[in-house]
């Protein structure tokens, strides 16, 4: 684990053992092993396993047998959706595991981002948007995936599955923006063709504006 | 430098126009916690960052905010739009 890694060549012990294994019932939503919002899921009691056992240690009047050395930790303990063993009053920020599962291109529009893990809308209201089925959908769906993997490969410019994900939603977000291009109006100044014989990047529709009657509404 | 896409990042289709979002919209715009502020902060902190990853994480970042700015200016017209 990285982080026990990181933790330990810094000099202190590794106190985190979570799991960071997707559950293979698929039981929690973002993958990571951790408990949902509720205490539902692999939560504390999984990543617990394999401990000091039943080690006898001194704990609080409430019975609490959270201790953070031992890994030990009781599920409903307040561990929310991080590693069980965590220390209270801490801020943390787990990396993103190349393990969790993501979304088709136009899936991931709707939902607002591509990876499953990273679903975490504001009140937890999961209601998923709906996108017009117009050519540029298309292309801003492709666009979208691409721009996604894009910015996890900032952080994880090693993992080489996302790569060669990026590079396959790359090449056919291209092919869809040049054939958009073509077909309805260039999308940048650069796909501009000017077969019309006059400048065809000052034309219209620009994102503000709506074609005649709202039609087709780009 | 930077490549203006004629195409809004998800497609947009208000109904109603509402002059009171956009008023709210336009209040986003500017100031301290303007998002067309962080954004330049965003890309001028790269220029000092010695990571290349995160070097280039800041201009992806930079550059989503600066694609949430300046349609901001859009949605604006778009609530006032018959």
């Amino acid at each position: 684990m990285r982080i026990n890694q990181f933790l330990a060549d810094m000099g202190g012990d590794a106190p985190v053992s979570a799991r960071y294994s997707p559950r293979s019932d698929g039981g929690n939503r973002n993958g990571y092993g951790y408990s949902d919002r509720n205490g539902n899921g692999s939560g504390c009691g999984q990543c617990c396993e394999g401990g000091n056992g039943s080690s006898s240690c001194s704990t609080t009047g409430s019975g609490c047998n959270h201790d953070r050395r031992q890994g030990r930790c009781e599920r409903g303990a307040a561990c929310g959706p991080l590693p069980c063993p965590a220390s209270i009053a801490m801020a943390y920020t787990p990396m993103q595991q190349p393990n969790g599962c993501m979304f088709e291109p136009e899936c991931a529009l709707k939902r607002g981002t591509l990876f499953s893990g990273l679903e975490l809308p504001l009140g937890n209201d999961y209601r998923v948007g709906t996108l017009p089925p117009t050519a540029l959908s298309d292309v801003q769906a492709s666009a979208f995936a691409a721009l996604e993997l894009a910015l996890y490969l900032d952080t994880h410019p090693d993992d080489a599955d996302a790569l060669q994900l990026y590079n396959d939603y790359q090449r056919a977000a291209n092919e869809k923006q040049a054939e958009f291009s073509r077909t309805y109006f260039p999308l940048t100044r650069a796909c501009n063709t000017n077969n019309s014989g006059s400048y065809s990047w000052i034309n219209d529709p620009w994102p503000w504006q709506r074609r005649s009657g709202g039609k087709e509404n780009f | 430098m930077f490549v203006y896409e004629k195409a809004l990042q998800y497609p947009i289709n208000i109904k109603n126009p509402n002059p009171k979002a956009a008023k709210y919209i336009i209040s986003q715009y500017g100031g301290p916690d303007g998002e067309l502020g962080a954004s330049l902060r965003y890309l001028s902190q790269r220029f000092s960052m010695p990571y290349p990853e995160l070097r280039s994480l800041l201009t992806d970042i930079g550059t989503e905010g600066s694609k949430r700015t300046l349609p901001s200016g859009q949605y604006l017209k778009l609530p006032l739009h018959r």
